[in-house]
């Protein structure tokens, strides 16, 4: 999303990323990934859950990323944080997701990512803020 | 639900020079495949779930995350002067 900032703020949309851990932590992930919108943390998981983002297995967290979609796996791995993935705030196994909700708080995208290596496009969530009009 | 969604217990056949994973309509591709079985290995994802998932239209539900100061902030305040684009962080793979 980082790439595409300035068209989202072209759109006029707040971006921000939530992670798992506390908002201190989610911040530094901030840093690693060198992202400049706001990150915030979810120490609770309560927004993963209120969202209802799945969950993988082992296997869908090691061997099926590298056989479905090996540059996206390694990808991802190089961008791993490993001290936030080891804190007990984490849970390695939840997967992410993405949304656009529009000033009245209703939401007009939801992606739950049905793997690692399941990233929503950036065109889709721009679509869903031109359709806002 | 969760559960078919996210395709676990789907059974894997072998046809003709594919595999068709029980109520496909299309003949799947080895990555399916490879995800039908990775679906076994994963956890109930859906015992986790509501009991009502939040969709396209629905409202946001009423949340409190965390800033880097550990300062509470509302989601609702990160929507009201602009529309919202939120990704939901993995920390690893």
């Amino acid at each position: 999303m980082q790439r595409h900032l300035a068209e989202f703020e072209k759109r006029g949309a707040n971006v921000v990323a939530i992670g798992q851990g506390t908002g201190a932590e989610a911040a530094r992930i901030a840093r690693m990934l060198r992202v400049t919108y706001a990150c915030y943390g979810d120490p609770q998981h309560d927004a993963y859950r209120a969202f209802e983002l799945g969950r993988t297995g082992l296997f869908g967290l090691t061997l099926q990323p590298f056989l479905s979609d090996p540059a996206a796996s390694l990808r991802n791995l190089t961008q791993a944080d490993m001290r936030a993935a080891a804190s007990p705030r984490s849970d390695v196994f939840r997967l992410g997701g993405a949304l656009v909700a529009d000033r009245a708080g209703k939401i007009r995208f939801l992606h739950r990512s049905r793997s690692t290596t399941d990233v929503p496009a950036t065109d889709a969530l721009l679509a869903a803020l031109d359709r806002l009009g | 639900m969760g559960f078919a969604r996210l395709g676990s217990g789907r059974a894997a056949t072998k046809q003709g020079t594919g595999w068709r994973l029980a109520g496909a309509s299309e003949r799947e591709t080895p990555r399916d495949l490879i995800s039908a079985i990775g679906a076994v290995f994963q956890e109930p994802a859906f015992l986790t779930y509501a009991a009502e998932m939040l969709e396209v239209g629905a409202k946001l539900p009423k949340l409190t995350l965390r800033d880097a100061d550990e300062r509470a902030v509302s989601l609702a305040s990160l929507h009201a002067e602009r529309p919202l684009a939120a990704i939901f962080l993995r920390h690893f793979g």
